[in-house]
């Protein structure tokens, strides 16, 4: 078993090329193993500390929520509850 | 006037009629005439075979990996880290007395120090073997030294394997220090008595050049002020630092200010505790019950109750504080320790660490030799399984329900533990032949110090 490095390589080959720009690393341009195999589009990878990056906007959506976040440990990994209705008079309603 | 708060060298402290010829021809005959009979060879075979089990394991550890224990996660410290820290702390009483009691200047600590000392050196080399082994690799254990080399590797000082390196290493080296610089006048000694040359090169070696001038006496008496005064801070430093390695995890049941005082509390009880397993057979079968009297013993059982005290003081703000916190994990792993799978440990901490040392309240008990004996080697098996408790309880299940697991020994755990208990035997039991197990000199001074009292 091993821990899962975030593509680290996929990260510093667009870090240099980057560099080499003088400029940050744009949105999208790293593009995980693991997203780039979602056959749903359910991962998102990106700059946290950009606000408009897409992986920003999900993470500040009401759904995000991450595992252990109490204990301070800072988590990389967020994950977006589901929407479920588990009340199906409720389903009705809506439509 | 109890003798352990007296200044004065009560004549308790030594058998009547000692002399400074008797003191010392007995001491030194000890290392150069006596000879060991079969209960030494015993010992020394036993020794032996549980250090050749600790060879072949080791062996198989750098084989196999650490697999061969019981460790898998979420329990990925077990057995190694509690004999590491049972060693460590067992180190500690024996500088405690050869160190603070000097510095208070008790008389009593004259006899039982130099193999305190020696305890305490080979206890602490015995726990470093451990950390070490636990390493994923143990052949890179040198990448722990921030020496410069070529990769630019450097330490990760945030980690506690790198403080527990430190330590080790700082406290071993104090320790040997403080244990050869006070036994250089003795060796000094048994050069000056050796029968044959062979041996008197022997000790001639080991002693420096050492000829007892008032200029060497006054370097002496500064040097072992200055490497006390060093060696004590490090008992409580160290150990701290032992209980930070758990005290920084976020791990409810580790994550707590208390460890660090409550650590050095239980080093010092698990090291006056190996005090008396040791002395207790060793006055016995060497014939030392003129220098290690009744009242030595009894002292450190006082001292064992003291320490143990505060011991039973910790264990109670560890559990008050986890109430007082509300904390639900918190909460869960006092109650667990109490309750769940390992609850045994918990248990049975407790009855040797705080109800049997209750019997030391009896001044009966005290001067009872297999009494004290029978309860400090209780001791020594609950603070073992208290390091047992405290470690597999907070880890076997924390935050998250999905990642419970149990811990269970193997062959090999409880063979590097009899393989340490091997090693830490052979190398006291060649101390106890090759070099003098009761410091000469001081004794020397305690008769001084009578002699000037009743005249």
């Amino acid at each position: 078993m091993e821990k899962c490095t975030y593509c680290i390589q996929r990260i510093e080959t667009a870090h240099i090329e980057a560099d080499k720009a003088n400029r940050r690393i744009r949105d999208g341009e790293v593009l995980t193993a693991c997203q780039a195999a979602c056959p749903t589009q359910a991962i998102r990878f990106g700059d946290i500390a950009d606000v408009h990056s897409s992986v920003a906007q999900a993470k500040s959506s009401p759904r995000a929520y991450v595992m252990l976040g109490e204990l301070n440990t800072r988590p990389r990994t967020s994950y977006l509850a589901r929407l479920r209705n588990p009340n199906p008079a409720l389903a009705d309603e809506s439509t | 006037m109890s003798a352990v708060l007296g200044d004065a060298a009560s004549p308790a402290l030594l058998a009547r009629g000692q002399t400074h010829a008797t003191v010392t021809a007995a001491i030194s005959a000890i290392s150069l005439h006596r000879r060991f009979g079969r209960y030494w060879l015993a010992g020394f075979a036993i020794a032996l075979a549980l250090c050749l089990l600790l060879v072949f394991g080791t062996g198989w550890l750098l084989h196999r990996g650490v697999g061969i224990w019981g460790i898998n996660m979420p329990v990925a410290w077990a057995f190694a880290i509690c004999n590491y820290v049972w060693w460590i702390g067992i180190g500690m009483g024996g500088t405690f007395i050869s160190g603070a009691l000097y510095l208070a200047r008790k008389d009593w600590r004259s006899s039982i120090n130099r193999y305190a000392e020696a305890m305490t050196v080979f206890a602490v080399a015995v726990s470093g073997i451990f950390p070490i082994l636990h390493l994923g690799r143990p052949w890179f254990f040198y990448w722990l030294f921030p020496y410069p080399d070529v990769m630019n590797v450097w330490p990760q000082w945030r980690s506690s394997l790198e403080w527990d390196f430190f330590a080790i290493v700082a406290y071993l080296t104090v320790s040997i220090l403080y244990w050869y610089v006070g036994m250089i006048p003795d060796l000094a000694t048994l050069r000056d008595r050796a029968p044959t040359l062979g041996v008197a090169r022997f000790y001639g070696l080991l002693a420096l050049g050492w000829r007892g001038e008032a200029r060497q006496w006054r370097r002496f008496e500064t040097l072992s002020l200055l490497l006390a005064g060093l060696a004590v801070p490090l008992v409580f430093s160290v150990h701290s630092m032992v209980a930070l390695d758990f005290s920084e995890a976020l791990v409810p049941g580790w994550h707590s200010t208390v460890f660090p005082p409550f650590f050095v509390a239980g080093a010092l009880f698990s090291g006056f505790a190996m005090v008396l397993v040791l002395g207790i057979p060793m006055r016995r079968m060497l014939g030392l019950r003129d220098y290690i009297t009744d009242v030595h013993l009894a002292n450190l059982a006082k001292v064992l109750l003291a320490a143990g005290l505060v011991v039973a003081y910790g264990y109670c703000t560890e559990i008050f504080s986890a109430f007082y916190s509300m904390d639900r994990f918190e909460l869960a792993v006092t109650l667990r320790r109490m309750t769940g799978a390992y609850a045994w440990t918990f248990w049975g901490t407790i009855l040797c660490n705080v109800l049997s040392i209750q019997l030391l309240w009896s001044a009966r008990v005290r001067r009872n030799h297999a009494a004290l004996f029978v309860i400090a080697l209780l001791v020594l098996i609950g603070m073992w399984l208290e390091r047992f408790m405290l470690i597999v309880t907070s880890l076997y299940q924390d935050f998250v329900p999905s990642s419970w697991g149990m811990y269970y020994p193997t062959f090999w755990d409880i063979a590097f533990l009899a393989g340490s208990l091997g090693l830490f035997l052979l190398m006291f039991l060649l101390f106890v032949r090759l070099l003098p197990v009761v410091s000469i000199f001081e004794l020397r001074k305690l008769v001084h110090k009578g002699e000037v009292k009743s005249t």
